[in-house]
This record gives structure tokens, C-alpha cells and sequence, in this order.
């Protein structure tokens, strides 16, 4: 019996090899297949040309040979056909933010921002909107950082010495960690800032959702001796009521987080009830 | 000329870590070689500037709750004083409508117009306006049908 | 008088103000902060960087939502401060004005309508307001409730106005 089952096995076709062998074929099948050209259109500025206004370059791409990322489709174009195309890119995976843009007209990561397959429509590229471009696909991002910094987000304890950091562990519940839950992924993409029409309009003294959801992030640690503090620092009327719950935020983060719902229960501690976190979108 | 030679002589190096790069470069045209010109200067930003951050603004916690107050007022009054119209209804009924309105026209006016001179103008003007408006409601309900009975006339009689 | 000078340099640098409860980097930070935020105004106006489109951006339910109560408040405030003022203003009482519009007899397949219209403002902002109020307490504020208490939302004004234009005909 048990002789028969392991012969039986070993007359069986490998399924893991068969499997290895499945790009090989598709890639097969593609080249000899029709090729599928899909338009992009791609924001185009160059600062060292001058006078230069920005415009929409079109690239053509064969799908067939194509990754399935927005992403794929940059590197290609930047690669076979344009090498002056500039935009940021890093981990393509979907967790250094770096690659933040506009497709379509939704603010999302180009790596994790699968390609439209009907290739009779074009897919539009952007750089994020209402912000100053540095050339092509790349937005000026330092106003944003400067936010970030001003927020303080780090820990900040009231007794403990700068000499005795890092001696002992600062103790936290399981419940008090999972207060810190759909804020700590934070990627600091900026997709949600940038889709905020509030953060378009008054950008430099309206934080925007990433920053205030990261400042409610450090109020809701318990951990941190010091969430009075940080929110007497926001509490004038530009840099968090400014948010009028437009929740383009929550729709727009590419790792499905929900700013919208943190600026609402921070708005909630400033005005003195309680927070328990948030839900993810 | 005579800082430079107290400078040399106390060790230039020595007193450039005790001094700090901001007063180096406050100095510069004395001691100019001994500045970095990277150098950031710290300065204090310009309060009410056009672009930037606000400072020391002063707490606003207290208006955003009592726009809510108002708000939330007014979930109860709009259906009764339609439904239900009288004279001190009717008042009640203004005053929650006219201080939400002014509220929130003031804060859309402040979303959309920024500027040295603007906000100067449409901030007296809407508070003109609500008071105007305000008064004529009065004279509405004191003189006139009164804010419900007109909407109800307006839609049951027409 | 060059001592007297450097005196004068030295002594800021030895009496830096520290808030009490904070720890002392923070006073940096902040101002690193704003230098940074002053610095990106002034580097991107001087260097006259182009700003990028927002008018582009897809359109989905909340927003569209959301700029409809913002439309329909203005509208409204502008409408009701308006016509308060005039009917002060004007001569003649409400009576008076409601008489005239009565007198041009307008037909009922307009004026049913036409007060559908007039109503579905107010009953979409109030629906819509008190979404706002909930979401300012922290409920409903996933984005599938938002997608379903819009799409009820829209409906339920509907209905009411119908409700509002309809009360003439209810004797």
C-alpha cells in the first residue's frame, strides 16, 4: 500500500516545477501575441529649460510587455523611450512612500497602483496637486516635512533624564497599544494632504491630514507624558479646525487608513471628551 | 579691527564653538572669514504674513464648540418652528439661524480670501450683514406674519 | 569699545530662554520648524515653480457631498440674509409680496417644481449638517457608512422637499 501511494507521487507531474514554468509561458504567449499599445500621458516640466511651461507628454507602451504597477510602466518609459522622465521611486513595494503621484486623478502610490488594462484609455500621470513641482513628476515636499517636525513626533517622557534613555523599557498595555492602530502605518506619502481642498487653500498654516493624524497619534500614546501639552500647541483656528470632514483623506491613502476619523476624535480631545482611536477605513 | 586681534589672541577656534554660528554671522562683517556661509540665521518669522505659519494664535476650541452648540440647536428649532410657529419661536428660530450663518459664511470667507487687505474688508462686512439681517427678522416677526407662519405661507398658500 | 562689543555678542548665547516643563529641544525644533516653512515659501515663489493642477482630481461621492453643502449653506445664507434685508428695505409687507406672486398665476406644473427646488437646499443641508454633527462625535466616519449615509441622505431631501412643495395640495 504505502509502496503503491509513493510510486503514485512519484508518477505525478511536479507541480512546483510545471508552476516555475508559468512566467515562461505567459511570457511565451505574450510575445507572440498581438501587442496591446496603451497611452500614457505624463506631466512633463524641466526647470533648466527656459521658458518652459508644463504639459502632458504621451508615451506609448505595449501592456504584453508591461508590469502590472504604474510603476512598471514609469521605469519602462524611462528605461526604452524617455530617459529625462524624472519621478521619485524606492522600495516599489508600497511601504517608503516615496512614489506618490496623481493617476487618474486619484492620489495613490504609483507602485502599488495596478496599470488600467482597456488600452483604448489613456491613463493619466500627474504630480500631486496643488503643490510646486521641481520637475516632472517630483513636488516640492519640504513644507510638508517642516510640518511634520513641528508636530514633535517623537516620545517625550516628564521624569526621565536624557542621560537615562533607553535604560529601562517604558511599559505599555496591550489595550493602550491598540490605540496606536491605523496611525502608526502612516507611510508619510502625502497623498491625503494633498487631496485635502482645505490643505490646497491654506497649506502653509493648515497641517493637513497626515501631520494631525501623526499628532494624534503621539496625544493617544500612553507612553508620552505630554498629550495636554501638544494639543494646547494646535489648538489655534488654522491648523487643525481648518478640516471641514471633506474625507477626501480616508478615500485617497493608498494603505487604507483613516485620517478623517483621527482629526475627528482629536477634535473630540481638544474639546475635552474622550478618545479611544480609530477604525481603519 | 581691534575685536579681530582680542579674537586671535583668545583663539579663534575655541571661541567660535563658545559663540555658535548665529552671532558669528551677526558678526560677520567683523570676523567674516570665520563664518560658514551655509550658515542658517535664525530669525523670528513675520507675524500675519502672507505665506506661513501663524503664531501664537490664540485658542479656538471655544468658538468651534459653540458652533456646534448652535448647530445642533437648530436640528430641533427648524422643524418646529415650521410645524409649530409662534412669536418667542419664531426669535429663537432667528437667533440660531442668523449667529450660524454669520459663523459660517465668516469661515468660508476666511478658507477662500487670504491677503494683507481682504480679510480686512469681508470680515466687518459679514458682521454688518448678520446684524442687518438680524434686524429685519425682528422687525419680521414683531411687525410682519413672523419667520414660520411666512415659510408656511409661503408653501401652503402658493 | 571692541570689548564692550563682543560683551554684548557673548551675552545672548549665555541666557537662552527654556520653558519650564518642556525639555529643552523642543524650543529648536519649533523653530527649525518654522525657518523650514518660511524657507519653502520664499525658495519656491523666488524660483517661480509652477503649481500643480487640482482641478483634475476624480470626483467621488463624499466630495461631492461635501462641496454641496458648502454650496448649498452659501446659497442659502446669501439667499435668506437677502431677502430678509429687502423685504425690511422694501416697502410693503410679506402679505403684499405673496399676494403679487400669487397674482401672476403660475401653473401648478411649475410652481410644484419650482418650490421642490427652493426647499431641497435646506432639507439636503440640514440632512447633511446632521451627518457632519455625527461625524464631529466620531461616528460613521468609515468610508462605507459615509458612501451609504450619502447615498441616503440624498435621497431622504428628495422625499422631504417633494413633502415641503406638496403641502399646498394637502388642504
Amino acid at each position: 500500500m504505502a509502496s503503491a501511494l509513493s510510486l503514485a507521487k512519484f508518477l505525478q507531474p511536479n507541480r512546483g516545477f510545471l508552476k516555475a514554468l508559468q512566467p515562461l509561458r505567459l511570457a511565451a504567449a505574450a510575445s507572440t501575441a498581438a501587442p496591446r499599445m496603451k497611452t500614457f500621458k505624463v506631466y512633463r516640466w524641466d526647470p533648466d529649460k527656459p521658458g518652459d511651461k508644463p504639459r502632458m507628454q504621451d508615451y506609448q507602451l505595449d501592456l504584453n510587455h508591461t508590469g502590472v504597477m504604474i510603476l512598471d510602466a514609469l521605469i519602462k518609459i524611462k528605461n526604452e523611450i524617455d530617459p529625462t522622465l524624472t519621478f521619485r521611486r524606492s522600495c516599489r513595494e508600497g511601504i517608503c512612500g516615496s512614489c506618490s503621484m496623481t493617476v487618474d486623478g486619484v492620489n495613490t502610490l504609483a507602485c502599488l497602483c495596478k496599470i488600467n488594462q482597456n488600452e483604448s484609455q489613456t491613463t493619466s500621470v500627474r504630480p500631486l496637486p496643488h503643490m510646486f513641482v521641481i520637475k516632472d513628476l517630483i513636488p516640492d515636499l519640504n513644507n510638508f516635512y517642516a510640518q511634520y517636525r513641528w508636530i514633535e513626533p517623537w516620545l517625550k517622557k516628564k521624569d526621565v533624564k536624557d542621560a537615562e534613555m533607553g535604560q529601562t523599557q517604558f511599559m505599555q498595555s496591550p489595550e493602550d497599544r491598540d490605540k496606536l492602530d491605523g496611525m502608526y502605518e502612516c507611510i508619510l506619502c502625502a497623498c491625503c494632504s494633498t487631496s485635502c481642498p482645505s490643505y490646497w487653500w491654506n497649506g502653509d498654516k493648515y497641517l493637513g491630514p497626515a501631520v494631525i493624524m501623526q499628532a494624534y497619534r503621539w496625544v493617544m500614546d500612553s507612553r508620552d507624558d505630554f498629550p495636554k501639552e501638544r494639543m494646547d500647541r494646535m489648538r489655534d483656528k488654522w491648523m487643525v479646525y481648518r478640516c471641514h470632514t471633506i474625507m477626501n483623506c480616508t478615500k485617497t491613502c493608498p494603505k487604507g487608513l483613516n485620517p478623517g476619523a483621527a482629526i475627528a476624535e482629536l477634535k473630540k480631545l481638544m474639546m475635552g471628551y474622550e478618545s479611544k482611536g480609530i477604525p481603519y477605513q | 579691527m581691534a575685536t579681530m586681534s582680542v579674537l586671535r589672541c583668545a583663539g579663534a577656534r575655541s571661541l567660535s564653538r563658545l559663540l555658535g554660528p548665529q552671532l558669528l554671522s551677526r558678526m560677520a562683517p567683523i570676523a567674516g572669514t570665520l563664518v560658514p556661509k551655509s550658515t542658517l540665521m535664525v530669525t523670528q518669522p513675520k507675524q500675519k504674513r502672507l505665506y506661513g505659519p501663524e503664531l501664537g494664535g490664540h485658542s479656538d476650541t471655544g468658538m468651534w464648540r459653540n458652533e456646534r452648540i448652535a448647530a445642533i440647536a437648530l436640528i430641533p428649532l427648524i422643524p418646529a418652528g415650521i410645524l409649530v410657529p409662534s412669536m418667542p419661536m419664531d426669535f429663537i428660530l432667528s437667533a440660531a439661524l442668523v449667529l450660524h450663518c454669520h459663523w459660517r459664511l465668516s469661515g468660508v470667507c476666511e478658507d477662500y480670501i487670504h491677503g494683507e487687505l481682504l480679510p480686512k474688508i469681508h470680515q466687518p462686512f459679514v458682521l454688518v450683514m448678520s446684524i442687518l439681517a438680524f434686524g429685519s427678522l425682528c422687525y419680521l416677526n414683531y411687525s410682519d406674519v413672523g419667520l414660520g407662519n411666512a415659510v408656511r405661507m409661503l408653501y401652503s398658500e402658493l | 569699545m571692541s570689548l564692550s562689543k563682543l560683551r554684548m555678542a557673548i551675552r545672548p548665547c549665555l541666557t537662552v530662554q527654556r520653558s519650564a516643563l518642556i525639555p529643552k529641544r523642543v524650543v529648536s525644533s519649533e523653530v527649525k520648524a518654522h525657518e523650514e516653512m518660511r524657507a519653502f515659501w520664499e525658495k519656491n515663489q523666488k524660483l517661480g515653480r509652477p503649481l500643480t493642477h487640482f482641478t483634475t482630481y476624480k470626483m467621488h461621492q463624499p466630495m461631492l457631498m461635501s462641496l454641496g453643502h458648502r454650496i448649498t449653506g452659501i446659497a442659502m445664507g446669501v439667499a435668506f440674509y437677502g431677502l430678509v434685508i429687502g423685504l425690511y428695505v422694501m416697502p410693503g409687507d410679506f402679505t403684499h409680496y405673496l399676494d403679487l406672486i400669487k397674482s401672476f398665476d403660475l401653473p401648478k406644473w411649475f410652481l410644484f417644481p419650482a418650490k421642490m427646488v427652493v426647499a431641497f437646499p435646506l432639507m439636503f443641508h440640514y440632512m447633511n449638517g446632521i451627518r457632519h454633527l455625527s461625524w464631529d462625535a466620531g461616528k460613521g466616519v468609515r468610508l462605507a457608512t459615509m458612501y451609504k449615509t450619502g447615498w441616503s441622505i440624498l435621497a431622504t431631501a428628495i422625499v422631504m422637499s417633494a413633502c415641503m412643495a406638496s403641502l399646498a395640495y394637502l388642504g
